[in-house]
């Protein structure tokens, strides 16, 4: 395969974009590609950097990727559900993405103790978030098109029946959270008004 | 290449931020946090979340004595219906009779400071909402386990008359917007709930001090605060009680329910509602499981963390 579209892929996972084709290729290539298994390591680096987290010299991401996705638990599909397709995709990228995060970040972790406190390894603090943050977001931004496409694309829909009180719990939150609004009322109440939509 | 953008961008911004965050940024927040709710005034907004718009009236009389009153309601698909009077909610349209739960609305003395230890606050321009002359105020995070939210102030209001919440990649989440506005007095009329609007039974006066619970979140990003906390709260399908905790930033908040027995979940969730992120995890500590659902208007990645991070007291 080419090699440009193989960084391009690899850009994608670091950008937590990539689907799990992707990413497997990806893991595929590292296998036997040093220079790409290199490539990789500098970007992460440059993030760490970026994000004033101490660097870790030598980790075999690939290797902590592989593992997370063999352990990644598959979804249990509803009986009574009808799967669309285009679900179902969101939410393999969802997992995908949040496997890849949680191994790369799980090799930061330990690096990244002298900011944290020696305290929080023994507590075994999870690691950190997924998405490469843009510290600011395009203020002044239109609500473009793409933008709200890709809210969309976000949006899977419950993925287990059997969690029913879930619709109770998001109810819940969107009723407190109107007593606890800088805002005015109005934006938590229409984010209640959609909920109670739904 | 899709990384070098971001890294490039990152910096940049980083950069502009910096220089800007001394110059101004308390008063803007000052007079957001105090404006909206000293002034009669009507108007209509709509929303977008999730790929849906709908458009509500909003209604607002405030007395001479300061006493106010608010009512606001849904003008498309099917009837909602809010009325406050003084931080205080009348009545719900959707709530069922007799349904306990809080009905204060929680102080505002902290939020300055608290708003102030998450997010960097500055004045970004200057802009036009529904016929009216606004300010952009921008709240950008200073870590990624919150939306930034950029808000459009009208000079002579106060009042937020567009409210855009963005995520880590800068996308928009949901958008709030007038598109009429004005400080007319409203009639008492208007005030009047238009449907079967059922009050709340204030459940419990002290259980918004906060009271120890057996399970609390041990990772918080700064500026969260636990602000309610409820040892025992049933949900309305029925079903058993659960722990319920409320944090806030000051600007965002989520909910934490801990289920000490729950059955039948099969796996772990995760699942984006526009702005609006819900986490499940199962915990089994003494071989009983436990179910911790995170929901809150937070990036999806800071309710994984915090699920994460939900433990015995």
């Amino acid at each position: 395969m080419n090699r440009e579209a193989l960084l391009e892929s690899l850009s994608a996972v670091m950008d937590n974009e990539a689907d799990e084709l992707e990413v497997r290729r990806v893991l595929a290539a590292t296998d036997q590609d040093a220079e790409l298994r290199a490539t990789w390591s500098r970007y992460v680096m440059a993030r760490a950097v970026i994000r004033n987290e101490p660097v870790m010299p030598k980790l075999d991401i690939a290797a902590a990727v592989s593992a997370a996705l063999e352990n990644e638990e598959t979804p249990v599909v509803a009986q009574a559900a009808k799967p669309k397709v285009s679900r179902w995709n969101g939410l393999s990228r969802v997992a995908v993405a949040a496997s890849v995060t949680v191994a790369v970040l799980a090799g930061v972790r330990l690096y990244n103790q002298d900011s944290n406190g020696a305290g929080q390894l023994a507590q075994q603090t999870p690691a950190p978030i997924t998405v490469p943050q843009v510290q600011s977001p395009a203020v002044l931004a239109n609500y473009s098109e793409e933008g709200s496409k890709s809210v969309d694309v976000s949006t899977t829909a419950s993925t287990v029946d059997s969690n029913a009180q879930m619709p109770d719990y998001i109810r819940q939150h969107a009723q407190q959270a109107t007593f606890n609004s800088v805002d005015g009322t109005a934006l938590p109440y229409a984010r209640g008004a959609s909920v109670e939509d739904r | 290449m899709r990384f070098a953008p971001v890294v490039c961008g990152m910096g940049g911004l980083f950069l502009i931020i910096q220089s800007v965050q001394a110059a101004n940024g308390d008063n803007w927040l000052e007079r957001v946090l105090s404006a909206s709710k000293r002034i009669s005034s009507q108007g209509i907004f709509v929303y977008v979340s999730n790929g849906q718009l709908t458009s509500h009236k909003v209604v607002r009389k405030v007395e001479k004595d300061g006493d106010s009153r608010e009512r606001i309601y849904q003008l498309d698909g099917s009837p909602y219906e809010v009325i406050w009077e003084n931080d205080q909610l009348l009545c719900n349209s959707r709530l069922e009779g007799n349904e306990v739960g809080f009905s204060k609305k929680l102080s505002r003395s902290l939020t300055a400071r608290q708003i102030e230890q998450g997010y960097v606050v500055k004045h970004v321009g200057e802009s036009r909402v529904a016929d009216l002359p606004t300010d952009i105020i921008a709240l950008v995070p200073k870590d990624q386990y919150r939306y930034a939210y950029e808000f459009h102030v009208g000079k002579q209001s106060g009042q937020i008359l567009q409210s855009t919440t963005f995520d880590q990649k800068g996308d928009p989440v949901e958008r709030l917007q007038y598109v009429s506005f004005s400080t007319a007095i409203p009639d008492n009329a208007a005030l009047k709930p238009q449907q079967k609007c059922m009050p709340v039974n204030e459940s419990n006066p002290v259980a918004s001090d906060v009271p120890p619970s057996t399970w609390m979140v041990s990772w918080l990003p700064a500026g969260y605060e636990l602000v309610r906390s409820q040892k025992s709260w049933a949900p309305r399908t029925g079903g058993h009680s659960v722990q319920y905790l409320l944090y806030s930033d000051g600007l965002s908040s989520f909910s934490v329910f801990v289920d000490p027995d729950s059955k039948g979940v099969v796996t772990d969730t995760r699942n984006q509602f526009g702005p609006t992120s819900v986490v499940s995890k199962r915990i089994n500590p003494s071989n009983k499981d436990t179910l911790i659902t995170v929901v809150g208007e937070i990036p999806l990645g800071a309710a994984e963390r915090i699920a994460l991070a939900v433990r015995p007291d």
